[in-house]
C-alpha cells in the first residue's frame, strides 16, 4: 500500500505571482502613488516575514556570536530557505557594512532583461530588503538595508548593522 | 516516562529584553513564587551566555541554579528568547537529553507560534492553543 506522503507541496511560481500582484497592489493602493511610501509598506512587510523566517530557520543552528555569523547564516541557510540557492558573493569591511551580490536572483528571474523598465525594479527588491532587515532584528543587529539592481537579473543588497 | 509523574512544576518564555512573554505553572502553588524563580534564573541566563567565549556554543543552558527543591534548567534562542523550566528535585534525576529534547520540540511549538501573523513579536503570548501545547509537552515527560 503506497504511503501518502504527509508534506504538501506548492508550486514555486506561486510566489513569484503573488509577489508582482502584491506590488501593483500597494502601489495602486497607496495615494499619490508615493514612491517612498509604497517602498515602506513593501518593506515593512518583509520586515515581519524575516523577523519569522529567522526564528525558523535559526532553530537547528548554533548560536551566533558575531554579526559576520549572522550575515553568513543569512547568505547560506537563510537564502536557500527563500530562495533555494545561496548568495553568490559576500564582502565586507569589517565595520558594519556587508555586500551580498546574488547573481541570478530568483525573483527576477520571470522579470525580462531588457533595461526598459529598469527604473521600476525598485520596487521589487523592498521585499527582499524587508526579509534580511527583519532576520537581522530578531537575531539582535539592528541595521538598514538598501538593494541596487547592477543588470538584471542580479541584485546587490548592501547592510549596514550598527555596532 | 510513568516514573516521573510531570516533574515539571513551570514552564516560562521569557523576551530578548528580559520581559515575560509566558509562564505556566503546574502545581497549585502561586505564580508569584514561580515568576520570583524565572526572574532570578535570568541572571544565571547572561552569566553563562557571557561566559560561553568562542567554540560553538549550543542553545541548551543546562541547570542553571537550584532554589528550595527545585531545579532550574535554561535554553536560549538565535533570537535571545529565553525557556526557563523549573523542575520539582525528586529522587529519579532527569536526564539532561530528555530536558534537551523537551527544549527543542518547545522551539518548535515557539517557533510555529511566533510566525502565526496575529502574534506581535515582544507582546506577552495570548495564544490558546500554545498553552495547551506546552500542557501536553510538559505532561508527557
Amino acid at each position: 500500500m503506497a504511503k501518502e506522503s504527509r508534506s504538501r507541496e506548492v508550486a514555486e511560481s506561486l510566489f513569484d505571482l503573488f509577489h508582482t500582484e502584491v506590488v501593483n497592489t500597494i502601489t495602486e493602493s497607496t495615494p499619490n502613488q508615493d514612491k517612498e511610501k509604497i517602498y515602506w509598506r513593501l518593506e515593512q512587510l518583509g520586515f515581519r516575514v524575516g523577523h519569522s523566517l529567522a526564528e525558523r530557520y535559526t532553530k537547528d543552528t548554533a548560536r551566533y556570536q558575531s554579526s559576520l555569523e549572522v550575515v553568513k547564516f543569512l547568505c547560506k541557510e537563510f537564502w536557500v530557505g527563500i530562495y533555494k540557492k545561496q548568495v553568490d558573493n559576500l564582502r565586507t569591511n569589517h565595520k558594519g557594512v556587508f555586500v551580498l551580490q546574488d547573481n541570478k536572483f530568483r525573483l527576477f528571474c520571470n522579470i525580462s532583461n531588457s533595461q526598459q523598465y529598469a527604473d521600476q525594479i525598485h520596487l521589487y527588491t523592498a521585499y527582499s530588503c524587508g526579509l534580511i532587515r527583519g532576520a537581522l532584528a530578531n537575531l539582535g543587529y539592528i541595521g538598514t538595508v538598501s538593494a541596487e539592481v547592477p543588470a538584471m537579473p542580479a541584485c546587490v543588497f548592501k547592510i549596514h548593522v550598527q555596532t | 516516562m510513568p516514573a516521573f509523574d510531570s516533574m515539571f512544576v513551570c514552564v516560562a518564555v521569557v523576551g530578548k529584553n528580559n520581559d515575560p512573554l509566558f509562564l505556566k505553572g503546574f502545581t497549585d502553588e502561586a505564580e508569584l513564587k514561580f515568576h520570583y524563580i524565572v526572574h532570578t534564573s535570568l541572571d544565571v541566563v547572561e552569566d553563562k551566555v557571557a561566559n560561553s567565549g568562542k567554540g560553538n556554543p549550543e542553545m541548551y543552558l543546562g541547570h542553571l541554579y537550584s532554589i528550595e527543591d527545585y531545579k532550574v534548567y535554561g535554553y536560549i534562542t538565535n533570537s535571545k528568547n529565553k525557556f526557563i523550566v523549573v523542575m520539582k528535585d525528586r529522587d529519579g534525576v532527569p536526564k539532561d537529553n530528555e530536558i534537551k529534547s523537551f527544549f527543542r520540540r518547545l522551539h518548535v511549538v515557539f517557533a510555529n507560534m511566533f510566525c502565526n501573523p496575529f502574534y506581535t513579536p515582544g507582546q506577552p503570548i495570548t495564544s490558546e492553543s500554545f498553552g495547551r501545547t506546552v500542557a501536553t509537552l510538559a505532561s508527557s515527560l
